[in-house]
């Protein structure tokens, strides 16, 4: 929603960034306010999700130029581990298996983590499971899925809920969805856009990236922005999504020429 | 007669003709112990005040404990289980004419795997004999540990202990024994310690072997099994501790259908070096065996793991399979990793894999990104690597004291 008045939570500022020494973002501007909903999409290879690896600090992304600020301060100044605890949060695009380690125990690490940081009790097993099963209904998740490795043998739609669940345990203040819908069937899309759609809230945003407009019937943003060869190139409300899908991303480039 | 001198004997006539390794042997390229070992040893160990019992952390509260003590045993109270044929006790200088006494002594060091440099180094030495038997169907409910502690006197020579154990399950019986071995940090200590398994047919052996011994000890340990037919055992190998340590173990499946599995982890970090060989004998048709090994090693630790698997012309319709798995945490960490399969019988299944890797960079990254630090996300990916062995343990007691080891340990080392 959009709020008057309401403080900036991200501002990004001719953005430019690198993959082993090939530029692929070429000059980002954007800025998200607390309480907004902003959706980027864009044809594949257009910088979408390189755009929230460089914001979350994935290791093989170099940032080459200009800035970035979160809740006011240079969000390049902290290390990934401090921004998550900061409140930036990315649900990836293909979650990662981590074998050996429960469920439960990755979760509470994380929550502890960012408990610690704001100056919050950390929770022991017992009553961090009473968290858990407070947030459990929010994606529809299985308890089982607790016990089980990290997304280990999980479906698509079930690392996706897990993405979610963490979202909804961490609370953060600004939630990269990077491809979220992507692999997902029309029932895990309906309870993933749920969950996302009841953890947000006047205080915090949320950047969606996305490839189809099909999410976007779920998650009404407030902004749409169009991506291409590493810029933002157009940016529109919500009817923005429809003239897209109608009319494919090459329409684009022919109003561009 | 046999009697502890006259097996101590037989040690000393052996050693004359031996030499320790030099370095030369395919066997011992990463180790030389001609010039390792200390030239000047003691057998008298710190002793302790009475009552002080550094090993109490370690004993397993639903077990029944054996006890060895600067590699003298002492725990009179395991004697209380012989009853009913079942004896958990030792062999010692007061030699029987027991027709059993006779029979156990006459056992051992018949094993093949012990009749090398340094299992008559430790048969010369014989002293008592920590044993283990169950008759005939027999199942043993709680699990049986025999616990070694070595402490050395501080500024002392290198204290040298060497226990000697004898399991035997007689047919169809079943037992689960857990070893530990353990040593004080700070003093030089040599421990070269011998354990010599029978299962006869049918027999089950749960068998958990958890070393962590001393900073400045170095620690040879050999473990020889004979399984008879549709025997089982499962080996679980948790090498943690030492400055260098090194386990031999040589199965010899005597009959068919006989069903052998390893898993172990070895950890090492600082400048730790750890070997592990094992060799598994198929020597008959539908022999089974499975090993499951991983390696974690940090800082400048050095890791040796080889798997021979020998399947002979007569083991047809055998399966036999090895995975070894190392993560190198740390750039000067290195393993030295080499399955060896000899293979006679033209009927069989015979896989081997391993995989050598580091932290892997996304899952490290996807920890960071839910805000655990660095080292936090290094030692949970660490111990997530090693979980699969620790919890295939079956004495949760163990288990969980493990978990805990390494949940502390993995921290650092990077």
């Amino acid at each position: 929603m959009i709020v008057a008045d309401s403080p900036e939570v991200l501002v990004i500022s001719d953005l430019t960034a690198s993959v082993e020494g090939v530029p692929i973002l070429k000059g980002v501007n954007l800025s998200i306010k607390a309480g907004e909903i902003h959706a980027i999409m864009g044809p594949n290879g257009s910088g979408k999700s390189t755009l929230s690896k460089v914001l979350t600090g994935h290791p093989d992304y170099e940032v080459t130029g200009g800035a970035v600020h979160y809740l006011g301060a240079d969000l390049f100044a902290l290390e990934p581990a401090e921004r998550a605890r900061a409140g930036v949060f990315l649900a990836f695009q293909y979650p990662i298996e981590i074998p050996g380690v429960s469920n439960s125990d990755f979760l509470r690490l994380s929550y502890n983590a960012r408990q610690k940081h704001r100056g919050l009790p950390e929770l022991d097993l017992l009553d961090f499971g009473d968290l858990l099963q407070e947030k459990l209904p929010i994606v529809e998740m299985n308890p089982a899925f607790l016990s089980r490795s990290v997304n280990e043998g999980f479906s698509g739609g079930e690392k996706k809920r897990n993405e979610i669940l963490q979202m909804a345990i961490l609370e953060p203040t600004l939630a990269i969805l990077d491809e979220t819908d992507s692999g997902l069937d029309i029932d895990a899309l309906r309870i993933v856009s749920q969950g996302v759609n009841q953890l947000t809230t006047p205080e915090n945003c949320c950047l969606l990236i996305t490839h189809y407009q099909r999410l976007l019937q779920y998650i009404i943003p407030d902004y749409i922005h169009v991506m291409a060869e590493g810029k933002i190139t157009l940016t529109g409300d919500r009817t923005l999504a429809e003239d897209l899908e109608a009319r494919g991303y090459d329409w684009l480039r022919e109003t561009d020429a | 007669m046999i009697t502890m001198a006259s097996l101590q004997q037989r040690g000393r006539e052996q050693l004359a003709h031996l030499q320790p390794p030099t370095g030369q042997e395919e066997e011992w390229q990463y180790l030389r112990p001609a010039q390792m070992l200390p030239s000047v040893t003691t057998t008298e160990g710190q002793p302790l005040a009475p009552h002080d019992a550094p090993w109490q952390p370690h004993l397993i509260p639903e077990a029944h404990h054996g006890l060895w003590v600067n590699g003298r045993w002492c725990c009179p109270s395991a004697l209380g289980l012989e009853q009913s044929g079942l004896w958990f006790g030792t062999l010692g200088p007061h030699p029987s004419e027991d027709p059993l006494w006779q029979r156990l002594a006459g056992m051992i060091s018949q094993h093949p795997a012990t009749q090398d440099y340094f299992g008559y180094c430790n048969l010369a030495a014989l002293g008592e004999v920590a044993v283990l038997y169950v008759p005939k169907n027999r199942a043993i409910a709680q699990p049986i540990q025999i616990l070694s502690y070595a402490a050395a006197k501080p500024q002392g020579d290198c204290l040298w202990v060497q226990p000697r154990c004898l399991v035997v399950l007689e047919a169809g019986s079943r037992a689960t024994l857990v070893e530990t071995w353990l040593s004080e940090d700070g003093a030089p200590l040599w421990h070269n310690g011998v354990t010599e398994i029978y299962l006869d047919d049918g027999a089950h052996l749960d068998h958990v072997m958890v070393q962590q011994e001393g900073s400045h000890t170095l620690h040879f340990q050999t473990t020889a099994l004979s399984q008879a037919s549709h025997s089982a055992y499962r080996g679980y190998g948790m090498a943690l501790g030492g400055h260098i340590a090194r386990q031999t173990i040589q199965v010899q499946q005597g009959g068919p259908a006989t069903d052998t599995a390893l898993s172990g982890l070895i950890y090492g970090a600082a400048d730790q070096h750890q070997e592990l060989y094992t060799t598994i004998d198929l020597g008959h048709p539908h022999g089974t065996s499975r090993h499951l090994q991983k390696v974690i090693l940090g800082d400048r630790a050095h890791g040796v793991f080889r798997g021979k698997i020998q399947v002979g012309q007569r083991a047809q319709e055998t399966n036999a399979a090895q995975l070894s798995r190392t993560l190198l945490r740390s750039p000067k960490s290195r393993i030295d990793t080499q399955p060896q399969l000899e293979i006679l019988a033209d009927n069989v299944k015979c896989s081997h894999g391993v995989t050598v890797s580091q932290l892997d960079a996304d899952e490290l990254f996807y920890l960071l990104s839910r805000g655990i630090d660095p080292p936090a996300a290094a030692r949970l990916l660490s111990y997530g690597f090693a979980a699969e062995v620790v919890t295939q343990i079956p004495i949760p007691s163990v288990r969980s004291a493990l978990e805990a080891w390494l949940m502390q340990h993995t921290a650092s080392g990077l």
